[in-house]
């Protein structure tokens, strides 16, 4: 393994420009539809055309887009992410703060369960292709992948809530139990609550862990040193594991790739189960035009999806000894 | 030692998995007790977030209910059915000064308290209209209804008095819920304020100001993001609440709420009548519209394009909407059709004499005009203007059901007399800029008045919605509600002149007067008024009032089977349950704590009964059957079809 200090230091600045375009497209696109927060609060508050002036100034909303963005590239090297207009101007480090933990324990758990799962299954049905149970979960499978998270997630929501009553509704914890703290009871609540949104982020994505395992292995499989390996008498579960351990490095990428849709995902499954995430506030920041915190989760967003393309990136050297970053 | 490790690690896996199995089966064996079956509380859902500002003067949407739980020191109550609740005060006298000058003496409960343990008195009310209402009245007050008020001044600890400009029962609308802070704590904190920066003054969950109020509950918890709890306040000067808490459960749409509440997750909500087929006839769920509405769909007109300028055109384009039809089906069977500018709880206000008038549905009579403006029909229907203008008009929607539903039949009723409409769907934001920003032809879209605007449609009616001084040129926000332009010098007068009388005959005369001039020229037009729906567990819980909606609610309701303690209603509170109010209140009137005697119109508010209910259609688990059946199909088709290959 050899990892050129110089590919990392292109990779990095490539990953700042992404963000740097990524952060002007997340300014541009909300302020192309018509009207802006202020009309919102002129609306709500019945405020007048000189009293929303005022505002539009102090908010850096006055002047041409090019200006705004200056003045909003200002604060942001300053580290100032500004205040949310729909948090009644709290700052936007504060609102994100509240929901990021959240979303990153959605996702954490969600893309973790997946994948383990996904590999797990890829490995067995390689092995089973062609049977009757290989083609029918392989159909499933395609079934899942062709259909929409919300839909999956309202039947979910349906069955085994409503319904079935396995799992709680909606939210993220009862007030019971973050009364007592830390505990094993507030884990437990917490797990109950995310249980619904996680099995429908896990089986959503799925079928892509699943597929890139089980071709890969399928592929490797054939391969040449498998014959040598099974020819000097290797037993079938060591030569199975030595040829899931090539076949898990495709998985890394597309993992990180699909990072980007796991997030999409979670937006959506925070909305649906009304789970007090970074989907969740964004949805509502959206919802009233609440430009800074548009551009502070977009920002987030980005910079999370780029680290996780260059962590993957430099991971792949380390787990495939035959690759070198130049 | 390293391989020892190594090979113990080949069964981590499997002692990982056993310990996750274990743990899910006992996630999933566990019996969930949703929220409301822990304690004697009562859960009541809302459609949205909370924003982190418990300020009770400026505070909006949920935070805006809260707060106004936690400071509930009104000192009467106008119920939006006209009834007078005394409140914080338990008796009142007016006295007749001079013609123009009234004073108004309120009596205050012995046993009000803050939650700190001390009394509320007539300071406190005397600092916060000094040294907030009045100074701040620009933020606070957009209709000007203070400008009666010309002093509050403190006769004893317990009594207080108003004098006002104004000779009338208007005077409950400028008192009634303008609740009182504590001087102590707020004192200081308004001290040296600007209204600038009072309106600027968020005041956070976890501020020390919440630490002294006066309401029936006190602030537990807030999450902006999930939910609120409230405490129950035991010694409220009102009595002590049944319930031991009051939990608001935030949502993240109406739609949301439909699996909440038949799931048990909350016991209560506001429903929107399209969503009301779907949890209608579910076991231990109550359906109850509430008895008076306060809103009416428009159809809004631009006042200032060709050719909704033309007010031939604007009568056409009313004649032509069947009203009937819109209230049953957009309406979910919960509209009423409106034939008058007015919502209806504020119908003792309407003009018998024009009532109806251009607003009955008669697409003969509306043909007959556009035939007559020479808007002659194209080969495809639709019409032309004499200038070649084609009668195709968009209509802005934001994506609300029922919404939807209303758009797509007036754009049906519409086609009938050859004006064509095009629905497009917009998101809420950009309805609100073309809205107030005036970009539209025609758009559709309802207004939501004050309860006050049964006693001073004026100000809380009239001027908002139609004075010139309320809108904005094409391009610029409007400043008030007249988002259709309306511009009328005869209009301004007569709405200036019913403003400065004090006279309430004369008054009514504006006011009949306004609406002849409305219904001549049509510079809107009135479609439907909807009732709010009330859904709740009536399984779980009783007592759900619909009178002042969330506060007396909050004192009657019980959960079934709890243990109660209460403490006993204070002597003199007896709630008045039909007073009548008047615009021509006599020179002196006392109240006691029962009747009031004020007294000349009545308005009578009749539970509404569905006028059609909407097709009932599969049931929800029949959905899921169904789709569960065609996912197992496809799949073994699926598998079948790759096996093959």
């Amino acid at each position: 393994m050899r990892i050129a200090s110089k590919y990392i230091a292109r990779r990095i600045l490539n990953s700042i420009i992404i963000i740097f375009l990524t952060l002007i497209i997340a300014f541009v696109i909300p302020r192309l539809s018509p009207g802006d927060p202020v009309d919102i609060m002129q609306q709500t508050y019945g405020l007048s055309n000189e009293e929303a002036e005022a505002i539009r100034e102090r908010l850096g909303l006055k002047g041409n887009i090019l200006e705004q963005f200056i003045t909003y590239m200002s604060y942001l090297l300053r580290g100032d992410l500004g205040r949310s207009y729909s948090y009644n101007m709290r700052p936007v480090s504060e609102v994100i703060l509240t929901a990021l933990p959240w979303s990153l324990f959605l996702l954490g758990v969600a893309i973790t369960i997946r994948v383990l799962i996904g590999v797990l299954l890829g490995i067995y049905f390689a092995r089973k292709q062609g049977s009757l149970l290989d083609t029918s979960v392989s159909g499933i499978m395609s079934l899942i992948l062709a259909t929409p998270y919300f839909l999956l997630a309202l039947i979910f929501l349906y069955v085994f809530s409503v319904k079935l009553n396995l799992f709680p509704l909606s939210h993220a914890y009862t007030y019971e139990s973050i009364q007592k703290g830390f505990s094993i009871e507030f884990i437990i609540d917490v797990l109950r609550h995310s249980a619904l949104p996680i099995i429908t982020l896990v089986i959503i994505g799925l079928p892509s862990t699943f597929y890139t395992m089980k071709n890969n292995m399928i592929l490797l499989l054939n391969e040449d040193f498998v014959y040598v390996l099974r020819a000097v008498g290797i037993r079938e579960s060591r030569v199975t594991r030595i040829v899931a351990r090539n076949a898990i490095l495709p998985v890394v990428t597309s993992t990180a790739i699909s990072f980007g849709y796991t997030v999409v995902g979670a937006v959506v499954a925070e909305t649906i189960f009304s789970y007090p995430g970074m989907g969740y506030v964004l949805t509502n920041a959206l919802l009233n035009k609440d430009y800074p915190l548009i551009q502070a989760i977009f920002l987030m967003l980005s910079i999370t999806i780029v680290m996780a393309n260059l962590i993957a990136d430099i991971l792949y050297a380390f787990l495939d000894p035959r690759v070198e970053l130049r | 030692m390293m391989k020892r490790i190594y090979s113990l690690s080949r069964y981590w896996g499997l002692a990982i998995s056993i310990i996750m199995i274990i743990s899910i089966l006992h996630i999933i064996t566990t019996p969930i007790h949703t929220y409301s079956q822990i304690t004697n509380q009562y859960v009541w859902g809302y459609p949205g977030v909370g924003r982190g500002n418990l300020n009770p003067f400026t505070a909006t949407g949920v935070d805006s209910v809260i707060a106004g739980i936690l400071y509930s020191t009104s000192l009467v109550w106008m119920a939006p059915n006209t009834t007078l609740i005394p409140w914080a005060a338990y008796k009142w006298e007016f006295k007749q000064v001079s013609q123009n000058l009234t004073e108004l003496y309120f009596y205050i409960r012995d046993n009000a308290v803050w939650s700190d343990g001390s009394p509320i008195t007539a300071d406190d009310y005397v600092f916060t209209w000094k040294s907030i209402y009045l100074p701040f009245n620009k933020t606070l007050d957009p209709f000007g209804i203070w400008r009666y008020v010309v002093s509050v001044e403190k006769i004893s600890d317990k009594v207080l008095k108003f004098t006002l400009a104004r000779n009338n029962s208007f005077i409950f609308a400028v008192v009634s819920g303008r609740i009182a802070v504590p001087a102590k704590i707020w004192g200081p904190l308004v001290a040296n304020m600007t209204e600038s920066d009072f309106a600027k003054l968020v005041v956070d969950p976890k501020s020390d100001l919440l630490k002294v109020t006066s309401g029936p509950f006190t602030l537990e918890f807030y999450d902006p993001n999930s939910q609120a709890v409230l405490k129950a306040f035991k010694q409220f000067f009102m009595g002590s609440p049944h319930i031991d808490r009051f939990v608001i459960k935030f949502y993240e749409s109406t739609q949301a709420l439909i699996p909440a509440i038949i799931k048990g997750d909350i016991d209560s909500a506001y429903f929107s009548p399209t969503d009301v087929p779907t949890v209608k006839g579910v076991p231990g769920i109550t359906v109850e519209p509430m008895p008076w509405s306060n809103n009416v769909f428009y159809l809004w007109t631009n006042n200032q394009v060709y050719p909704t300028s033309l007010p031939e055109l604007r009568i056409a384009l009313s004649l032509a909407i069947n009203r009937v039809n819109l209230a049953n089906r957009a309406g979910g069977g919960y509209g009423i059709p409106r034939y008058n500018f007015f919502p209806p709880i504020a119908d003792s206000w309407v003009n018998p004499s024009v009532n109806g008038t251009n607003t009955q549905y008669d697409p003969n009579k509306a043909n007959q005009i556009l035939d007559s403006l020479g808007f002659k029909k194209g080969s495809d229907g639709i019409r032309v203007t004499p200038n070649g203008t084609r009668l195709s008009f968009e209509l802005a929607v934001p994506s609300i059901s029922d919404w939807l539903v209303a758009a797509q039949l007036i754009a049906s009723d519409l086609k009938n007399i050859g004006v064509e409409v095009n629905i497009r769907l917009v998101a809420i934001p950009t309805y609100v800029d073309i809205r107030s920003k005036g970009a539209f032809i025609i758009f559709f879209g309802s207004r939501i008045y004050s309860v006050y605007s049964v006693y001073d449609p004026v100000s809380y009616i009239l001027y908002p919605v139609f004075d010139s001084k309320s809108t904005a040129p094409i391009g610029s926000s409007t400043p008030g509600t007249n988002w259709a332009r309306v511009i009328d010098p005869n209009l301004d007068q007569l709405i200036e002149s019913a403003m400065n009388t004090d006279d309430p005959s004369e008054y009514k005369n504006y006011v009949m007067k306004i609406q002849e001039l409305l219904h001549t020229n049509m510079y809107i037009i009135p479609l439907y008024s909807i009732y709010d729906i009330k859904v709740y567990r009536s399984d779980r819980i009783e007592g759900i009032q619909t009178g002042l909606q969330t506060l007396d609610t909050l004192l009657s309701v019980r959960v079934k089977g709890a243990q109660i303690q209460t403490t006993q209603l204070p002597q003199a509170t007896t709630i008045v349950q039909t007073a009548m109010v008047t615009t021509q209140a006599p020179a002196t009137v006392t109240q006691t704590g029962s009747q009031t005697t004020v007294a000349t119109i009545i308005t009578i508010y009749a539970t509404p009964t569905p006028t059609a209910q909407p097709q009932q259609g599969l049931g929800s688990l029949e959905i899921a059957a169904i789709v569960a059946v065609v996912i197992i199909v496809v799949a073994v088709v699926a598998a079948l079809l790759l096996r093959r290959k």
